[in-house]
Formats: C-alpha cells, structure tokens, sequence
C-alpha cells in the first residue's frame, strides 16, 4: 500500500487523440479506467424523434439511426443525466435539448447535412456540419423533432465519448552483458534487424543494442527468440500502461479522462460507503 | 448512403466520405488522401475503400416513378 501515486504523463496530444503513459499503476485501475471511458462517461446524443413528416427515399427508422450516431457537442457541467435529474427523467431544459430538422427540397434533389439541424441550446450542436443525413428527390420534406440527452456508452454505442481507447503495456528490455557477444548479420546486430517494428538500435558507446523507441514496441519478443545466448530479456511493465484514447468530437480529451477518473472515485467511495460496517 | 460512423470503432467518418471521394477523384493517392483526412486505422479505413453509393440511383428512380404514383 506504500506504492508511490500514480500520474499521467502526456507523450503526445494531436487533435482528437491523446497517447498518455500512467506510471505507479496497476492493470486493475488501467482496465477500470479505459472501461469507464468506454461505457460510462456521459454524452449527449440524439435519443428521442418526432417524425412529423418525411417523404424523401430514406425510411424513417434509417434517417434516425443516422441522425442519432451524430455526435453532439456536450456540456457535462450543464446538463443532468435524465435519472439523476430534478424532473426524474420526463424531460426539462436541465436534461434535454430540442433539436428541429426543417429541409425542403424545391425542383433538383438536395442533401440534407448536419449543419442544417437547428439546436435549441447552443452548447448542444453537432460537431461538424458535414455529416450527410438524407438525400431528397424534388419536391421531398422533412421535418423531425429531436430530443437529445444524456446517456451512458453502455446503454448505446451513440453514447460512446471515445472511439479508439486502450491501453498497452509499458516494454522492460534487460540486456545480460556477460552473455551478449554482439552477433552480427550483415554488418547489424541481429536482435536490431529481427525487430519487425525498428524500435531496438544500437548503443553507439558500448556496442550492445537497447530499445530505443519503448513506445512503438509491441513485445513481439522477436529479438528474445533470435538471440542464441539468451542474453535479452523483455517484460511487460505491468505499473505503466501506454494508454491511447482517441475522441468522438463530443468532449474533449482532458475532460473524458478526468470525467472517467471522477467516475471510478465516486464508485470506490460508493462500494466503501456500502461495506462500511466491515472495515 | 456513407455511414455515419465506422462500424468497428464508432469514430465518426460520415464527414469524410465526400471529401475523400474529391481527393480521390482529382488523381490523389488512396494511401496519401488517408493521410490527408487523418483515417489511421484499417477499420475507418475499410469504410471509405468498399463503400458502394447508390443512394442517387434511388433518388434518381424515386423522382421518375414514385412521384407519378403518390402525388404528394
């Protein structure tokens, strides 16, 4: 119980993805995060239709499948998830959005994107205005009511923050510098070229070969099986985890990962809560 | 009509459909328009490459046939 906290460390953020190592970690608390951020981080996403008419060559159950896999931005301070909410899921402004879908087409068909959804609240809009929903034949309508909500990637994969999201285990090289004979194949250590991924190179001051790029390295243990004198040993780190978590659109990362963190606090403080008279 | 999202990993390429095709069209490289639209895995990939879009053929049909037949 007297392991060092662990911590975040941030390798690289581009745009909707994130690569983070968490370090003084455990699998237990790797795995508990990347489920929370799968299925239990709230986000808003299209969950109730009033099809007032529609007469374009999409079907009616087709166009709402479609418009409820666009992915809303979301304000989680903002809103109550629908059963935690004051109007015990009926429906209030503190819990749902109105969305309104009018298109008409006049004399040549016409696309209908995302961008054309008119929102009730400005906080709740689709991420991106390019999403094609339906296409009209001239003279075509329609008109749809939406309610957008909060819910949970478990109930429904709308309801997913995150799509790409997992984790791997930090790579341990050990070299045995007694047993290693530096074994050449073309003029290349052999371990090195025997790497499918490249990530193993060769130290330029003592001659033996190191992992260079642990973050690439799948553990294949190519580099274990090539090695004749059993000099290299590799291992899973299981206190480090490189984790990758890629966004929807919806939330931002930084709020997936800490929405996800506060999530698994509140169910460890209500498991304890629960237990309490054991303790 | 493109997918909203990849039906593997739920990112959201329904956007991307129709600038893909425009790269694709203008003589760009199927491996350098991925990279242009930042589709890394083979999942999304996959989606774009086998998409068949006849949704047109049915707007096309829907405005010769079924609009003699239901006068809306």
């Amino acid at each position: 119980m007297n392991s060092p906290n662990p911590f975040v460390e941030i390798v690289e953020l581009k745009g909707l993805s994130i690569r983070f190592i968490l370090k003084n970690s455990n699998t237990a608390f790797a795995n508990a995060l990347r489920r929370i951020m799968i299925s239990e981080v709230p986000v808003m996403a299209i969950s109730d239709f009033a099809i007032i008419n529609n007469t374009s060559p999409i079907f009616d159950e087709i166009l709402v499948h479609r418009l409820s896999l666009i992915p809303l931005t979301t304000d989680l301070d903002g809103f109550n998830l629908p059963e935690k909410c004051v109007c015990k899921g009926i429906g209030c402004s503190r819990c749902q959005v109105t969305l309104i879908l009018n298109v008409k087409a006049g004399d040549s068909p016409v696309t209908v994107y995302s961008r054309d959804i008119v929102s009730s609240d400005p906080r709740v809009i689709p991420i991106n205005g390019d999403f094609p929903i339906a296409k009209l034949s001239a003279g075509d309508e329609i008109l749809i009511e939406m309610y957008a909500r909060l819910g949970r990637g478990k109930d429904n994969a709308r309801f997913q923050p995150v799509s790409a999201c997992a984790y791997k285990y930090f790579p341990r090289i050990v070299i045995n510098t007694s047993s290693c004979v530096k074994c050449t194949n073309n003029g290349i250590l052999k371990c090195v070229s025997e790497c499918p991924k490249g990530v193993l190179d060769v130290n330029v001051e003592t001659g033996y070969p190191y992992l260079r790029d642990p973050l690439n390295c799948s553990l294949c243990k190519a580099c274990v099986d090539v090695c004749e004198y059993n000099a290299i040993e590799l291992k899973p780190d299981d206190t480090s985890f490189i984790f990758y978590v890629e966004s929807t659109g919806s939330l931002p990362l930084h709020k997936i990962i800490y929405t996800a963190a506060t999530i698994l606090a509140e169910k460890c403080d209500e498991f304890l809560s629960k237990i309490g008279g054991f303790r | 009509m493109y997918p909203i999202r990849c039906f593997t990993c739920g990112a959201p390429i329904g956007d991307k459909f129709e600038k893909f095709k425009k790269l694709v069209d203008s003589g760009m490289p199927v491996n350098k328009a991925f990279e242009e639209l930042r589709i890394t895995r083979y999942c999304c990939r996959r989606m774009l490459l086998t998409h068949v879009e006849y949704i047109d053929d049915i707007v096309e049909l829907d405005m010769l046939y079924m609009k003699k037949k239901y006068k809306r």
